[in-house]
């Protein structure tokens, strides 16, 4: 897995998808205020793997991030 | 208007931490429950960035390790375990009282035992105009530092508050610095139960245009080598003597 990848909050999977973070993977973890990521272990693998967890004030949207 | 914040929770509370950076972690307005070790580990070299949010949990609040390095911007962490940052082999932690994107600043630590216990790296702590670092309610020490440096530096109308901390029965102090040097600028101890500042093993310490004032036991101490310097560049130092203890203390070759 590398470049860029966005996931909702509520995308299953999350653990083992940031887990296998790969060279230059870029991975944002979009949720919405008062939403809950429950039994995500979020590891980060190589050193230069990024992850970013965005809340915004509504349910996030594709369009939320211009990288998608 | 109200900062947002959605909730990381653990897999499985036994873990080693819900979230463990060894990349770069960036959070916006996320609350962390942690496991019973830590809520974010930050290690192997992992950068994290913690913007506007809480932590909470059984353990550390951030556990950083192994030259992990740490960020944190208006987060409340107020966990059980030992700390609310844990550090460890070459670690740096800086904990910044500023006003956030969403306007608000909320940056506090409390632990079960300690708000920062920083072993073996640096800690820096700073804030500026309208930020704050409040240090409160922790049973042993505000900040423990054991071969680590310590830079506090709270300009302009910014607080770094280190201030109700201690246990009755408990030897304890605001400030616990063991050897390498601390600076503290502009910095408020007050009102803890026993010691403002102990500092020992020849650690150096200079206070600059602080508050220490209210504290049950003895406002300084300077024990085994260690060399405290108050000066006043950042403007007047108020120091009262403790209610159960002197103003100084020095002793086995101290100075202040």
């Amino acid at each position: 897995m590398s470049g860029k990848r966005i996931l909702m909050c509520t995308m299953g999977g999350l653990v083992s998808l940031v887990w296998a973070g790969q060279a230059d993977a870029q991975i944002t973890v979009n949720c919405g205020a008062g939403q809950t990521i429950s039994g995500a272990l979020a590891a980060l693998g190589p050193s230069n793997t990024t992850v970013v967890f965005k809340c915004f004030r509504h349910l996030p949207r594709e369009s939320d991030d211009p990288a998608q | 208007m109200a900062t947002p914040s959605a909730t990381i929770e653990p897999a499985d509370s036994s873990g080693y931490a819900t979230i463990v950076a060894r990349g770069k972690l960036v959070t916006d307005a996320f609350n962390v429950v942690g496991t019973n070790f830590a809520a974010i580990a930050v290690d192997q070299g992992g950068v994290a960035l913690l913007n506007a949010g809480t932590i909470t949990g059984a353990g550390n609040g951030v556990w950083v390790a192994n030259n992990g390095t740490l960020e944190i911007t208006d987060v409340s962490i107020t966990v059980t375990g030992q700390a609310a940052v844990n550090t460890s082999n070459g670690a740096t932690v800086d904990i910044l009282g500023m006003p956030n994107v969403f306007g608000a600043d909320k940056t506090s630590l409390t632990g079960g035992s300690y708000g920062v216990l920083c072993h073996q790296g640096n800690l820096n702590l700073f804030t500026n105009a309208g930020g704050s670092i409040h240090i409160p309610d922790n049973p042993i020490a505000g900040i423990s530092a054991l071969g680590c440096n310590v830079e506090a530096n709270g300009l302009a109308t910014g607080v770094i508050s280190i201030s109700n901390n201690g246990v009755s029965g408990q030897f304890s102090a605001a400030l616990e610095l063991h050897g390498d040097y601390a600076i503290l600028n502009t910095v408020k101890i007050a009102n803890n139960l026993d010691f403002g500042i102990s500092a020992t093993a020849a650690a150096a310490v200079e206070i600059n245009g602080s508050t220490i004032t209210g504290n049950s036991g003895t406002a300084i101490s300077a024990s085994q080598n260690a060399v405290v310097d108050i000066e006043s560049f950042h403007g007047i130092n108020t120091m009262t003597a403790g209610s159960s203890g002197s103003l100084f203390g020095c002793y086995q070759g101290g100075k202040i």
